[in-house]
């Protein structure tokens, strides 16, 4: 039997033969892989078939960025039945999305778009979500997006909101640390209050990842980049969620100025230590 | 349509003034707007700089950069599979007055659209010479289908030979823009994608199997463009290329 998925990676094209290779030993005995859906919407080609080389030897997550739940549109049809695809083809583990949008009128933006947390937002969200996670024919697990705006309007505040999603479509929650570090400093609240109030009985995963401040606004504007390594502040947020909740999979993803396989690893060793030093204590 | 994602889609185009209302401004809410719409714009340069190597590669980062700029506020994308974004980016190309000067660009733009949809193309078994004896005489009146991934181009300047010498370097390739007609085949037969040149008569051939004719059609339209080539090695070639589709000849042969 394969060990249970603790500490993961983003999958990137360059470290294909390198993650296909990785022996299941030491930190990398529960590495598992995580890739977007969106990057293996084709038709064939070697892009498919190193995932399923892959997908043969470690657990998979697919991470959807595409399909627009907190958006005023109906998820597309196609887009999910190509998502029901990728499920079908390569059992993932766990499937998620985020609370965001990206395409309106015809128009996809390649961004994770804000809403503010109102009953009208809830309800739009909620119904997307019932209708994707009928058409996946999965529970789903959705994720906090970073935050750079003050939007008026918020009935709810995050972590309430999430939990209210999540109780009326049923589905789980994806805790991006890094995103509630980086929305913390830029919205002004208390990331350690934040992860204290999230039911630990509804995290399905947990992301952390890079950040750097705005090249205008310097630390004032920090931007969810993924291009550089995860700060020491969000991994002692880490270590706080899952001292309190246990371990969940967790998830490094780096995708700009990406660095070698080995430096990856080291990084995912890091979450791995802190994953079974949880798993002892308990 | 909700009132809020109406007026953030505007402000995402520049156009703040329905925003207001939804927001609680202050001193750095412009710098935070100006976060989505950089992002936005980013993740758009970036895949057409991951789709057009060869052009980034001619071009310079710089200019690269700043003409996609301008494309992806013309064609900014409708889907979130993106590596089909910038599909229009080679006609786009051909019409933009900064790149007047360099002709050659369009047409290596074409090319490695093409590369993009080889290495992304339904996979298929090519037709091996084996398979090709065993049809014997009955080959001519069979209809041979591309291979999925198979894209053909003739040129009349020297486009294959300047975007081979970027994009495989170990061709060789003269790189040098002129007035010399040149075909190339991009082809993924089995995982790789591969450029192959191709003569005027293998072109004619590979041209009359494309439009659904079938292999004795093929062989005379050849020998017409190229009256007296060997045949059976014009096929032989095209063979080991892998650049038909071994299953669409076994069907029409059944």
């Amino acid at each position: 039997m394969s060990p249970l998925p603790s500490a993961g990676l983003g999958l990137k094209p360059q470290h294909y033969s390198e993650a296909a290779a990785c022996p299941a030993v030491g930190a990398q005995r529960g590495l598992w892989f995580e890739v977007h859906p969106e990057n293996y919407m084709v038709a064939g080609g070697p892009r498919l078939s190193w995932l399923e080389t892959i997908r043969a030897a470690r657990p998979l997550s697919l991470h959807g960025v595409g399909l627009s739940l907190a958006g005023d549109e109906r998820p597309d049809l196609e887009h999910l039945a190509r998502f029901r695809a990728l499920i079908d083809r390569f059992e993932p583990f766990v499937v998620s999305e985020h609370l965001a949008w990206s395409r309106r009128g015809g128009v996809y933006h390649p961004d994770l778009l804000p809403v503010p947390r109102s009953r009208e937002m809830l309800n739009l969200v909620c119904d997307h979500l019932d209708e994707a996670q009928q058409a996946l024919g999965r529970r789903m697990l959705i994720e906090n997006p970073s935050a750079y705006l003050a939007l008026a309007d918020h009935d709810w505040n995050e972590v309430d909101f999430l939990v209210e999603i999540a109780r009326r479509t049923g589905c789980g929650l994806l805790i991006d640390v890094n995103n509630v570090h980086v929305s913390a400093s830029n919205m002004g609240f208390s990331a350690e209050a934040w992860l204290d109030a999230v039911p630990g009985e509804l995290v399905g995963e947990i992301h952390l990842a890079g950040h750097r401040p705005d090249p205008v606004w310097g630390e004032a504007l920090l931007i969810d980049s993924h291009d550089a390594p995860v700060s020491e502040a969000v991994w002692t947020l880490h270590d706080r969620l899952v001292a309190r909740i246990g371990a969940r999979p967790t998830l490094v993803e780096c995708d700009g100025d990406v660095p070698d396989f080995p430096v990856l690893l080291a990084e995912q060793a890091r979450a791995a230590q802190a994953l079974a030093a949880v798993e002892t204590s308990s | 349509m909700t009132a809020f994602h109406a007026a953030f889609d505007a402000a995402l185009s520049g156009d703040f003034d329905a925003l207001w209302p939804h927001i609680e401004p202050g001193e750095r809410t412009l710098g935070a707007l100006a976060v989505y719409r950089n992002t936005a714009i980013k993740g758009r340069i970036d895949a057409l700089e991951a789709n057009y190597p060869t052009v980034l590669q001619m071009v310079g980062e710089d200019w690269f950069r700043a003409a996609a700029r301008v494309f992806v506020e013309e064609q900014p994308g409708e889907g979130p599979v993106l590596t089909d974004y910038g599909a229009g980016f080679p006609d786009w190309l051909a019409r933009f007055e900064p790149a007047r000067d360099m002709a050659y660009l369009a047409p290596c733009a074409r090319l490695d659209r093409a590369w993009t949809e080889a290495h992304l193309a339904e996979d298929a078994e090519p037709l091996s010479a084996r398979q090709a004896a065993d049809l014997g005489l009955g080959l001519a009146g069979l209809v041979g289908r591309l291979h999925p991934s198979a894209r053909l181009f003739w040129f009349d300047w020297t486009a294959p030979s300047l975007w081979l010498g970027h994009r495989y370097p170990e061709t060789d390739a003269a790189l040098e823009w002129r007035a010399a007609p040149e075909g190339l085949l991009i082809c993924r037969p089995v995982a790789a994608v591969e450029a192959a040149r191709l003569t005027r008569a293998q072109w004619v051939f590979l041209d009359a199997c494309r439009q659904g004719r079938p292999f004795g059609a093929a062989a005379a339209a050849a020998q017409g463009a190229q009256p007296g080539v060997d045949l059976p090695a014009l096929f032989g070639g095209l063979i080991a290329l892998g650049v038909f589709d071994s299953l669409s000849i076994t069907k029409v042969r059944s």
